[in-house]
């Protein structure tokens, strides 16, 4: 407490400065209450809809409306903070208005739906099933959809019967045209984005493939992107996740509408199943900015190596490169176990459990051996036939007839007699011919650029021409004969290299690309390119890729956590296919019950239709001229957002807020020193 | 007269020196080295109150005029006649005695002193004391006039020099206590001051009574001079407060709980509206009016009163 004689002061500026804070405290609450409003007001998305809705049902036409409404994932779009669909149901009730006439609603979601099986005057009814639409992972099937519209108004009498269709205007392209002559229904699309522009970026697409060429586990993938969008993209950011973690990112360009390719390569750990997405940065789509798929370590591959030229020496060996190549530790990209064995021992050796036998320089299988050989490849197993001098070619062809690609007929031998009137004087034939569409090219960099084309082939088996002989030539030699064929002979395959695979007829095996073109060639004898873990689209059957025998039943986790018990078909040929597949994403599978050493399994992956990527518009003059007229005779209902207007507001309240508790100071005279007449 | 005015100031003694709160020794040593300047003084506050419209008994001649029945004898200028033979009587300029009421306030609130300050109760009779002394010293008589809620002791003027410290005596023994009724001290000296007297009125004038102005002015009217010593203490004029506090009034239980933070510039624009408005009523009435401020040395506010400053 202070004792001060100028107490009246004080009580004189207490009561004004609480009169004045008093006021400044009542407008501060209003302003705060008032930003708060605004706020919530502002989150709620508020709109204005103009009041002269004059919907196909409304008033006193007393006309019949079925409203089609598309609930793809294209309608998941968000325009201005509002998503497609949002706009579609909208501008469907305010079509339906509150008039006297009959009105039916169409869902073209992941099915076509009816949700109401006729035409209906109880027009809330038809308001209540338009709220409970909801996009789904498909895109629609607007065709059938619209049928479905024209089957209801099929029966209904009545001069004006109309078909609405709500849907972004790049998807209401090749619709059924109304039926009926000049009593047909009316279609009347509406382009729910309203004419805006609605540029999507969109992965659509994923490419699987092992890139040994890189590492001995390594993928390759190449992610397909499109760009869907009326301006270029610079640099566009994409990234390749494994078990959720951004493992490579890229930066990608492209043009207006482009689609461009992307490839990333990754390792992934052997006899190990991961799950792995390429992913853009959300979008207005976002749903199809990730695309997920599974990368699983290339399966073991058995081979067992017939060698027919053994020598004591080993690089003078028929199989000493082939066996460097195949060698463990050599940037292999599917994992060999190489079996090699005398050719006097193969008679009686089981061959099956092998996955590719190859017979090099052997100089022709006795008839049980043959037959055997030819049952192990009918049966998926694959052959390698490579030449040499110890082949017998009359004998092989016997004995090997219905799994050589063609006959052989005779050894030929650069620069020598017989050879001369046709090759010239050349010492050495060169590979020139590259079907680089054959998947053992596929993955090689240009081989005709490379060291496969510098090699020289002094002496290989020429063979019969056959123009309807079974498969295709891979490689050939510049003089016209082929050098490596393959054939598909039941469901097994066949190569038949003329040339040898050691150095006695050539120096094939010494050049860099011989140990990817071995590598290629097995893997491809034995399936293994063939092994696809890229999703499957929603809505399909994905096939369940569990080929462990003892694995009668598997529980499927669906990306939403739900799960599914599927048991392996009694049917041994029949497929083991999962159908539940309506939401994209990863689906993981354990054995049911669960398997001592068998934890879990390689899963599958669900990916969206990238059929729905582009909401750019794409209906023809004509159908775009009708719809226009129907929709101006419609008067379609505008909407005016107003939370734009509130979120300035907003601010402008806050920039108040800030003056009122902004304290200016003022500046009193003083009076002290003030000098005062006397 | 300057030699007159030094023989009446040598009369002063200081003989109690030393044992007065009011009374600086050093000051009035100071103003007593200044003479001169002690008479610009009163010229300066009194201008046309020393001369006197009376002709008479003085010591300053004016003139001679010729003698008539009537005249004392006393005022005949022998001399004139010795050289005339007529008879001629001197006549002289009469230089009163000027009188000075002091008013000085001893309410309550002049017992208020900020940190390390004299209280304005002690500050203003520093002030009174000072200038009584210099006008003593000059052969004027002071009167003084103490007063609270009721009025205080009353020493009629007198212009011997040992009536200085009976003023200041009765300055030091007037406790301090009670409201403030300035206007009923100067109706008292409206009662008492028969002539044309100075009276000066020392106060923190927290009665805030609106007859002050007016009666300041009727004194005037009858051709007093009046001198309002408007006398606050710093605090009171800036307020230097920080923490929410609870004020008690001075001259009365009242309490007030005040954020000097955030009332602060309007206390200041109170006070200052009200001295504004005090000084504009007194100087519209020709009365002299003059803001104290206790931080000020006494002796720098005595020079700026009497205009002397250095």
């Amino acid at each position: 407490m202070v004792r001060f004689p100028a107490l009246e002061f004080i009580r004189r500026s207490n009561r004004k400065t609480a009169r004045r804070f008093r006021v400044k405290q009542i407008l501060l609450m209003l302003v705060r209450s008032l930003l708060l409003a605004l706020l919530a007001f502002a989150l709620a998305r508020p709109f204005l809809a103009r009041d002269e809705v004059a919907g196909a049902v409304a008033g006193d036409s007393g006309g019949s409306t079925v409203v089609v409404i598309d609930a793809g994932y294209p309608m998941r779009y968000v325009l201005d903070g509002e998503a497609l669909i949002d706009r579609a149901r909208f501008q469907a009730e305010a079509l339906l208005g509150d008039g006297a006439g009959q009105a039916a609603l169409v869902i073209a979601g992941d099915r076509v739906e009816v949700p109401i099986d006729e035409l209906t005057s109880d027009l809330a009814a038809v308001r209540r099933e338009l709220g409970e639409v909801s996009p789904g992972h498909r895109t629609a099937d607007l065709a059938e959809a619209v049928s479905r519209a024209y089957e209801l108004l099929g029966d209904v009498p009545g001069d004006r019967r109309v078909v609405v269709l709500t849907t972004p205007a790049g998807a209401a392209s090749d619709l059924p045209p109304p039926t009926g002559g000049k009593a047909a229904p009316q279609l009347v699309p509406f382009d729910v984005s309203g004419g805006e522009p609605v540029g999507n970026r969109a992965i659509t697409g994923v490419d699987l493939r092992p890139a040994p060429e890189v590492g001995a586990t390594h993928w390759r993938v190449d992610a397909r992107v499109l760009n869907a969008a009326d301006t270029p993209v610079e640099r566009l950011p994409i990234r390749l996740e494994i078990d959720g973690v951004v493992k490579v990112r890229g930066f990608l360009s492209l043009g207006a509408g482009e689609e461009a390719v992307k490839t990333f390569y990754a390792p992934v750990a052997a006899d190990a199943a991961v799950t792995a997405a390429v992913a853009l940065d959300e979008d207005a789509l976002a749903v199809d900015d990730r695309r997920p798929f599974w990368l699983r370590a290339a399966p073991r591959i058995r081979v067992l190596a017939v060698n027919g030229d053994p020598r004591p020496t080993p690089y003078r060996d028929e199989l000493f490169y082939l066996e460097r190549a195949l060698a463990p530790n050599t940037t292999a990209g599917a994992r060999v176990r190489l079996t090699i064995i005398g050719a006097d021992t193969l008679d009686g050796h089981p061959l099956d459990d092998y996955d590719v036998v190859v017979l090099a320089n052997y100089a022709a299988p006795p008839p049980p051996l043959a037959r055997a050989l030819t049952a192990f490849v009918q049966g998926g197993g694959g052959l390698l036939v490579s030449l040499g001098d110890r082949v017998e070619p009359e004998a092989a062809n016997l004995a090997l007839a219905g799994l050589l690609p063609r006959t052989l007929r005779t050894v030929r031998a650069a620069g020598d007699a017989a050879a001369s009137a046709e090759g010239g004087d050349r010492l050495a034939a060169r590979l020139t011919a590259f079907d680089r569409r054959h998947p053992i090219l596929t993955t090689l960099p240009d081989p005709a650029q490379g060291s496969l084309a510098s090699a020289r082939i002094q002496r290989y088996m020429l063979l019969d021409p056959a123009p309807d002989a079974a498969g295709g030539v891979v490689i050939g030699l510049d003089d016209g004969a082929p050098f490596l064929l393959t054939r598909e002979v039941g469901d097994g395959r066949v190569a038949l290299l003329t040339g040898t695979l050691d150095r006695d007829w050539g120096d094939l095996p010494i050049r860099p690309d011989f140990l990817p073109l071995i590598q290629h060639t097995l893997r491809y004898l034995t399936r293994v390119a063939d092994v696809d873990t890229a999703p499957v689209l929603v809505g399909r059957d994905a096939p369940i890729p569990v080929e462990e025998p003892r694995v009668q039943r598997v529980q499927v986790q669906t990306p939403t956590g739900d799960l599914r018990v599927v048991e392996r078909p009694r049917e041994a040929d029949a497929p083991w296919m999962f159908s539940e597949t309506d939401t994209p994403g990863h689906y993981a599978l354990t054995p049911d019950p669960p398997l001592p050493g068998l934890a879990a399994l390689p899963g599958f992956a669900v990916a969206l239709d990238p059929a729905g990527a582009d909401l750019r518009g794409r209906r023809d003059a004509a159908q775009a001229e009708a719809g226009g007229e129907a929709q101006a005779a419609l008067a379609v209902t505008r909407r005016t957002e107003l939370w734009h207007a509130a979120l300035l507001l907003l601010f402008v309240m806050l920039l108040a807020e800030a003056a009122l508790l902004y304290k200016r100071r003022r500046e009193v005279p003083a009076l002290r020193g003030r000098r005062t007449s006397a | 007269m300057a030699a007159h005015r030094d023989a009446r100031s040598d009369e002063l003694r200081f003989g109690r020196e030393g044992q007065s709160k009011v009374v600086d020794p050093d000051l009035l040593a100071r103003l007593s080295g200044l003479t001169f300047r002690a008479g610009q003084v009163v010229e300066g506050i009194l201008t046309g109150l020393h001369k006197s419209p009376h002709h008479g008994q003085s010591v300053e001649f004016a003139q001679h005029r010729e003698y008539s029945p009537g005249d004392e004898i006393r005022h005949i200028d022998w001399k004139a006649f010795a050289k005339s033979d007529r008879y001629h009587v001197k006549q002289y300029e009469d230089e009163t005695n000027l009188r000075t009421y002091l008013l000085l306030d001893t309410s309550g609130s002049m017992g208020y002193g900020g940190a390390g300050r004299a209280s304005k109760m002690l500050h203003a009779a520093r002030l009174a004391a000072a200038l009584a002394w210099l006008l003593l010293r000059q052969g004027d008589a002071v009167g003084l006039s103490t007063f609270g809620e009721t009025r205080g002791e009353y020493l009629p003027p007198r212009a011997r020099p040992d009536h200085f410290w009976r003023l200041v005596e009765a300055m030091e023994k007037r406790p301090v206590g009670g409201a403030t009724d300035v206007v009923g001290a100067l109706e008292h000296i409206a009662e008492v001051a028969g002539r044309r007297s100075l009276i000066v009125l020392l106060s923190d004038c927290f009665d805030f009574d609106p007859r002050l102005a007016a009666l300041a002015r009727q004194l005037r009217r009858r051709r007093h001079r009046v001198v309002v010593l408007h006398t606050l203490d710093p605090d009171e004029l800036d307020f230097p407060f920080k923490e929410l506090t609870l004020f008690e009034e001075m001259e009365s239980d009242d309490r007030e709980l005040a954020d000097p933070r955030g009332m602060r510039e309007q206390y200041l624009e109170e006070i200052r509206a009200w001295c504004d408005g005090l000084r504009r009523d007194l100087l519209d009435g020709d009365v002299a009016y003059r803001l104290v401020d206790t931080s000020v040395p006494v002796e720098r506010s005595l020079y700026d009163l009497i205009g002397g400053a250095r």
